[in-house]
């Protein structure tokens, strides 16, 4: 079913919207959730808590990306369950993901707190200004969890192109945050 | 702010840049400042070492092996001409030597380093508090993000032209010199500065040390910790960059992190000062030290004498912070930390693209006594891997790469090789590693030992040799057993098939087998993928089904083949054919792929698939 449709349904109130979502999207999200989690239940219980939230707040919200709306709660949920002390043993990609991130932090910034929000939109003014090609591999890397391996797959590219444009976006990120970037 | 609040206020991204990266499926690619011509840049002095033989040689060559050497050679350069390398005084070095030579009024140089391999960066400032950062890259345009909304215009000067943007509080241009074979960039936070007259002053000039830090208008080595406690080493040291350097010292189990700063303050404003401050005293001047709500402990202090500010933190309760900061003094220069600076070196491999390449049975013909045949891999996916042991555990591997595809391989981070000669043809050896490839097999190979091997010999005894027995190659026939021995019998002229892959179900709860079959026409490189694999789902419909094998494609179109329901799409070259042979929740997807047949072509192929 068209996302038009399925989020015609909830503004209906119909219920079969979630199963048309769940249909949709559900396989996605939940990938999405497990490479998160590395748990299958509590994966299956962020693509729940995401459907959820769909129903609570469509209406009032229209979104015009429907499948990533409901990737941005289910991710949201999933790093809301995660278990970041053990994290590491469970080899979850996250640990490396945010020891990746740890590099874009200028030193001058480690100190300083930040709220998401703050940092959400100082991300917006980066990924904003910087190439499609750097902003599509940044996001696959850190929003989605994907591999090297998968991003090289997905584009038809190589792993060592990837890991170049990371490292060149990072360091980008890096001198954004320190001379554009959070205020504090 | 740590990695995972980073990582966490991704989630506050806009939802554009969520959608966009799910559905975006081809890169468009950076947007060029100049149409420079990459080939100019590679032959940029201190960028590269090609691998070149005469023009007559190159036209009959199917395999290309190049040598990209990023990490900057001090002042000479080398050159492989066959399997002779020769070293030649350079002239001139554009890291070094290529800079502005004229700078606003008001500004002076204070410091400068590397970014990567490739590129370096130097900073100016004013008294005001003003700087304009320039970056220079043999490779690659940097463009500089600035905050919207930001206004982009095309700016000329002598040397060519350049996007200047600017926004608020803030500008940057960045352009690229195709005859002096690099790029740049000029970032500042002074609006009045005009950065175009920057840009077009850029040239050679004295040359300027790679690492540099001047301070109080002299040369400065900045200060670090002298004395750690027992059982820390340095682990980290970051690029000078804006006047400030950090580096990370560690005894495996905890960091302290040193910073130090001639330009500002590095304690937190209020804003974010949320942790327990207790005043301390460093050298008996003033510091201050902040705990969190962990046992992290940093601490501050300002040396007004030598003139900078520094920090020490750490989550080791047992490390002194004061003792170790009071330890701070001039030291040695240290190296940057290979972890900033990027592949020091990258070996590149590229096929023909229409030059058919068919696997061959070639292999060390000569193992050293001792070592056994451990493993022979499917000549699939264009290589085959092979591997030897002997009874320490001491291990021979050998790749055979016979198809590299459009995309090539690269091997990276290795450090510098050392030119050999295997049986006339160019190699590179690193350590226990060796690559070398066969311009007219159109073949690479890249053996690796572990043991005391003499690799060279090793390699020159690489030939042809009887077909090896394929470890696994009952998994292939019991995938064919279990899902049938499937074939394309309408081939098109000149197609062969040329690699077969397969795995069967495992066990009882196992879900997912497939084969994979590989065709190739002799003449002229083209290809189709035949693949066809078990699928469970939790599907409502067969077109959801569908639209799983051909995942991502737009405007696919339904269907009938053999009978079942099938799926086409043709996203640019890109022609997809997939039928099920099952329900929804369970059965064979079958799938066709090529990228110079057309969906139509592709039919025909599809329709003509039987059952051996």
């Amino acid at each position: 079913m068209e996302d038009v449709k399925i989020i015609d349904l909830y503004f209906a109130r119909n219920e079969d919207a979630i199963c048309q979502t769940d249909a949709a999207y559900g396989r996605k999200l939940f990938c999405l959730a497990e490479r998160i989690l590395h748990n299958e239940q509590d994966s299956e219980e962020s693509v729940s808590d995401t459907y959820m939230k769909t129903w609570e707040t469509i209406p009032p919200h229209r979104p015009t990306y429907f499948y990533a709306y409901l990737a941005k709660l289910c991710r949201f949920f999933a790093l809301g369950k995660l278990d970041w002390k053990n994290a590491a043993k469970r080899k979850a990609e996250v640990v490396s993901l945010t020891d990746e991130m740890e590099q874009c932090i200028p030193d001058q910034r480690k100190e300083a707190e930040a709220e998401g929000k703050e940092i959400g939109r100082a991300m917006n003014a980066f990924l904003e200004s910087i190439s499609q090609e750097s902003h599509v591999i940044f996001m696959r890397r850190y929003w989605f969890c994907d591999t090297i391996a998968e991003i090289a797959e997905r584009y038809g590219i190589s792993e060592s192109k990837v890991k170049m444009r990371l490292l060149r976006t990072r360091k980008q990120l890096a001198e954004f945050l320190s001379k554009e970037g959070i205020a504090v | 702010m740590s990695g995972k609040d980073l990582f966490l206020g991704l989630n506050y991204v806009n939802v554009k840049f969520v959608n966009e990266a799910e559905t975006v499926t081809e890169l468009k690619g950076e947007r060029k400042v100049l149409s420079v011509r990459k080939a100019v840049l590679i032959a940029a002095a201190i960028a590269l070492l090609a691998v070149t033989i005469t023009a007559c040689a190159y036209a009959i060559r199917r395999i290309r092996m190049n040598l990209v050497q990023y990490h900057v050679p001090a002042q000479t350069e080398s050159v492989v001409i066959g399997n002779e390398q020769s070293e030649e005084a350079l002239p001139v070095n554009v890291l070094t030597d290529c800079y502005p030579q004229s700078i606003p009024e008001g500004y002076h140089i204070l410091c400068g380093d590397l970014s990567t391999y490739n590129s370096r960066n130097i900073l100016y400032v004013n008294e005001k508090g003003n700087s304009i950062t320039f970056y220079i890259s043999t490779t690659s345009i940097e463009e500089m993000a600035l905050r919207p909304p930001v206004e982009e215009t095309t700016v000329e000067f002598a040397a060519g032209e350049g996007i200047l943007k600017t926004n608020k509080g803030a500008q940057a241009l960045c352009w690229g010199n195709e005859e002096e074979a690099y790029y740049a960039n000029l970032y500042t936070d002074d609006i009045t500065v005009d950065l175009a007259a920057m840009a077009d002053s850029v040239g050679y000039g004295t040359s300027i040390p790679i690492s540099f830090w001047y301070h109080k208008g002299e040369p400065w080595d900045p200060w670090y910790p002298q004395e750690l406690p027992a059982g820390y080493t340095i682990s980290e040291v970051a690029p000078v960059a804006s006047g400030y350097q950090s580096l990370t010292f560690t005894n495996g189990d905890h960091y302290i992190r040193y910073g130090i700063s001639t330009q500002e303050d590095l304690a937190p404003t209020e804003i974010s000062d949320q942790g327990y401050w207790e005043e301390s005293f460093v050298n008996g001047a003033p510091a201050r030290m902040k705990r969190n709500r962990t046992t992290q402990r940093t601490l501050f202090w300002e040396n007004k004498e030598e003139g900078f500010y520094a920090f020490l933190e750490t989550m080791d309760e047992s490390v002194d912070l004061v003792a170790v900061a009071e330890s701070v003094g001039s030291g040695e220069i240290m190296e940057v930390s290979e972890s900033y600076l990027g592949p020091d070196f990258t070996i590149e491999l590229e096929q023909e693209p229409t030059a058919f390449i068919e696997w061959q049975s070639v292999y060390p013909q000569k193992i050293p006594v001792g070592y056994e045949l451990e493993y022979v891999g499917d000549p699939a996916y264009g290589q085959q891997s092979i591997e030897w042991k002997n009874q320490e555990g001491d291990l021979i591997s050998y790749t055979l790469y016979f198809r590299l595809g459009r995309y090539g391989r690269e091997f990276e981070g290795s450090g510098e090789p050392e030119v050999v000669s295997i049986n006339g043809h160019t190699g590179y050896k690193t350590g226990n590693s060796l690559l070398w490839t066969d311009e007219e097999l159109g073949f690479a190979y890249d053996l690796r030992v572990t043991g005391d091997v003499d690799l060279i010999t090793l390699a020159q005894s690489v030939a042809p040799g009887p077909e090896l027995p394929v470890t696994n190659s009952d998994f292939t026939l019991k995938a064919l057993e279990q899902l049938g021995d499937y074939r394309i019998t309408a081939l098109p002229d000149n197609m062969i098939e040329d690699g077969l892959s397969g795995s069967p179900l495992e066990d009882e709860d196992d879900w997912y087998s497939y084969v994979r079959r590989w065709y190739y026409d002799q003449t002229n490189n083209d290809q189709v993928y035949f693949t066809y694999e078990t699928y469970v789902t939790d599907c409502s419909t067969e077109e959801e089904v569908l639209r799983l094998c051909v995942s991502g494609m737009t405007e696919p179109e339904f269907v009938t083949i053999h009978g079942c329901p099938g799926i086409t799409s043709q996203d640019g070259d890109r022609a997809y054919v997939a039928w099920i042979n099952g329900d929804v929740s369970k059965g064979v997807s079958f799938q066709l792929f090529s990228e110079q047949y057309t969906v139509e072509e592709l039919l025909k192929m599809a329709n003509s698939i039987q059952k051996r």
